[in-house]
C-alpha cells in the first residue's frame, strides 16, 4: 500500500493478515497519525498465492470491506467506496485480511 | 479504457498440456487457444460507450444471471473454492515447466452445503458460517521473498508477465482496476475465464455494483423493518449484532484472535442456527433478495449485461474445471 494515489509516497508491504494497522508506524510526513491505520490512498495485490485482499474500514476486519483481486491495483482509493459502509477508501483502511473467496 | 498488454501470451500453451491429459481436457473443454479472441470489454459497457450487443437473453434472464453473481450463497462459495483451486494448479503446472517452484495454497475444506453467508441461509441441519482461521502468511509468498535478484524478478515475470505491461478496466462507478495479463497467473485466468479481464471483472464488478445496491437498501423501509424484527430476534437469543455480516466478522475475529476453534466453532454454530431461526420470522434475506430484484431491474441494460457477462465467465470455468477434474480421477 502507499500512502499517496498513483502507488506513491510511503510504502507499507502487507505480508501478513493485519487486523489492525495502527501497530505499524509511518513518518508524519506521509500521514499525520503517524501510523498506517487510515493511511493509504492507492494498493497493488503484489501476493504470489492467488489469494485476495480484503481493506477493511475499521480495525479487527470491521465496517465496510473491499477485496483486491491477486495482482490487481487501485491507483486511487479516492474514486473507491467500502462496500456495506459507502465511506471512501481513501486515508480509511484499518485492517486487511487475505482470502481465497475475493 | 486502456488495454496495453493485448492478448495473453500463449508462450507455455503447448509445453503445458502434453504433460497432463487433465490440462488436454481442460483446454479443449474451455475453448481457449492461441489464436487472437476478440474478447468484449464489459468495462466499455458501464461507460455506456457500447451497446451491448452479444446478448439475447431475455431481460427477466439477465436479471437472474446477475443474481447469481451478486448474491454469495453457498453455492457462489463452492464455486469460489474450486476456482481458486484450479488456478492454483494451472499455475503451479506452468512454473514447474518454467523451472520454478510453486507452493500451492491449501484453501481448506469444501463449504458445505449447510453454510450459510449473510445473503442466504445454509440447508440442513447444523448450519454454519463455514469459517476458518484467516491465513495469517503465506508459504509461496515466503519463497518468493526469500529468492534473491535477479531470481526475483524472473520469477515474478513467470507468474505475472512483464511488470511495466498493466491493463486496466474501468469499472461503472469510475473505479478503475489495473492488472497483469501475462505469466503463469494471465494464462490460468484466461483458460478458467476465457480472458485476464473476466477473472478480475468476476471479482470486481459484483463488489461494484453491490455497493450502490447496498446503498440503496439503507432507504428500504422495508429491508429496514426487517433487519429491526431481526437484530430484535438474535437479541433475544443473547445476541448483539448490526446485521448477518456483523455477526460472521466478530466470530472471524475471534477465530483470528486465537480463541480456542472448538468453542468458536460451537459457538458459530449455534449462532448460525439462531440466525436462520430469526431470518424466517423477520424475512431479512428474502426481503434483501426482493429489493435486489428491485435494484436489478432498474439498471442501465449495459451494466446488466456485463454482470450476466460475468455469470456465463463464471459457469464456463465452473464446467470446464469439473469436466476435467472427472476425466483426470
Amino acid at each position: 500500500m502507499w500512502s499517496d494515489i498513483n502507488d506513491s509516497g510511503a510504502f507499507y508491504a502487507a505480508v501478513n493478515s493485519d487486523a489492525n494497522l495502527t501497530r505499524w508506524s509511518i513518518s508524519t510526513t506521509y500521514c499525520r497519525q503517524g501510523t498506517w491505520n487510515d493511511c493509504a490512498s492507492s494498493a497493488y495485490n503484489y501476493g504470489t498465492s492467488g489469494m485476495g485482499v480484503f481493506m477493511y474500514q475499521d480495525i479487527n476486519y470491521g465496517g465496510g470491506d473491499f477485496c483486491l483481486p491477486n495482482y490487481t491495483g487501485l491507483d486511487n482509493f479516492t474514486v473507491v467506496t467500502f462496500n456495506n459502509s459507502w465511506v471512501g477508501l481513501n486515508d480509511n483502511v484499518s485492517s486487511l485480511r487475505w482470502s481465497w473467496s475475493c | 479504457m486502456v488495454l496495453l498488454a493485448g492478448s495473453v501470451g500463449c508462450r507455455r500453451a503447448v509445453g503445458a498440456v502434453v504433460r497432463r491429459v487433465f490440462v488436454i481436457i481442460f483446454l479443449a473443454v474451455a475453448g481457449v487457444g492461441c489464436a487472437a479472441q476478440p474478447t468484449p470489454r464489459p468495462s466499455d459497457r458501464p461507460s455506456g460507450a457500447q451497446t451491448p450487443t452479444g446478448s439475447t437473453d431475455s431481460p427477466a434472464a439477465l436479471v437472474q444471471a446477475a443474481d447469481g453473481v451478486l448474491v454469495p450463497d453457498v453455492n457462489v462459495l463452492r464455486g469460489q473454492w474450486t476456482l481458486f483451486r484450479a488456478q492454483q494448479l494451472l499455475v503451479a503446472q506452468c512454473m514447474r515447466d518454467d523451472g520454478e517452484t510453486y507452493l500451492i495454497t491449501d484453501p481448506g475444506p469444501e463449504p458445505g452445503t449447510n453454510t450459510s453467508t449473510a445473503e442466504s441461509l445454509g440447508t440442513g441441519t447444523h448450519l454454519t458460517y463455514g469459517l476458518q482461521a484467516s491465513p495469517l502468511t503465506s508459504a509461496q509468498d515466503a519463497y518468493v521473498r526469500q529468492l534473491r535478484e535477479p531470481a526475483r524478478t524472473r520469477y515474478d515475470q513467470a507468474l505475472g508477465g512483464p511488470a511495466n505491461e498493466q491493463a486496466s478496466v474501468t469499472l461503472p462507478s469510475g473505479l478503475v482496476i489495473s492488472y497483469r495479463e501475462g505469466g503463469c497467473l494471465g494464462q490460468a485466468r484466461s483458460r478458467l475465464f476465457g480472458s485476464v479481464q473476466n477473472a478480475v471483472l468476476d471479482s470486481v464488478l459484483p463488489q461494484d455494483v453491490d455497493k450502490r445496491f447496498g446503498k440503496s437498501l439503507t432507504q428500504s423501509a422495508r429491508y429496514k423493518a426487517a433487519l429491526a424484527d431481526w437484530r430484535a430476534c438474535m437479541a433475544r437469543a443473547g445476541y448483539t449484532y448490526v446485521d448477518p455480516t456483523d455477526a460472521i466478522n466478530q466470530i472471524r475475529l475471534l477465530l483470528d484472535g486465537g480463541t480456542n476453534p472448538q468453542h468458536v466453532g460451537a459457538l458459530e454454530q449455534a449462532m448460525a442456527d439462531v440466525d436462520a431461526v430469526c431470518d424466517h420470522p423477520s424475512r431479512l434475506r428474502q426481503v434483501r433478495a426482493q429489493e435486489l430484484d428491485a435494484f436489478l431491474r432498474g439498471l442501465p441494460l449495459p451494466q446488466l449485461v456485463s454482470l450476466a457477462d460475468v455469470h456465463r465467465a463464471r459457469l464456463r470455468a465452473l464446467d470446464a474445471v469439473n469436466r476435467g477434474s472427472a476425466v483426470s480421477q
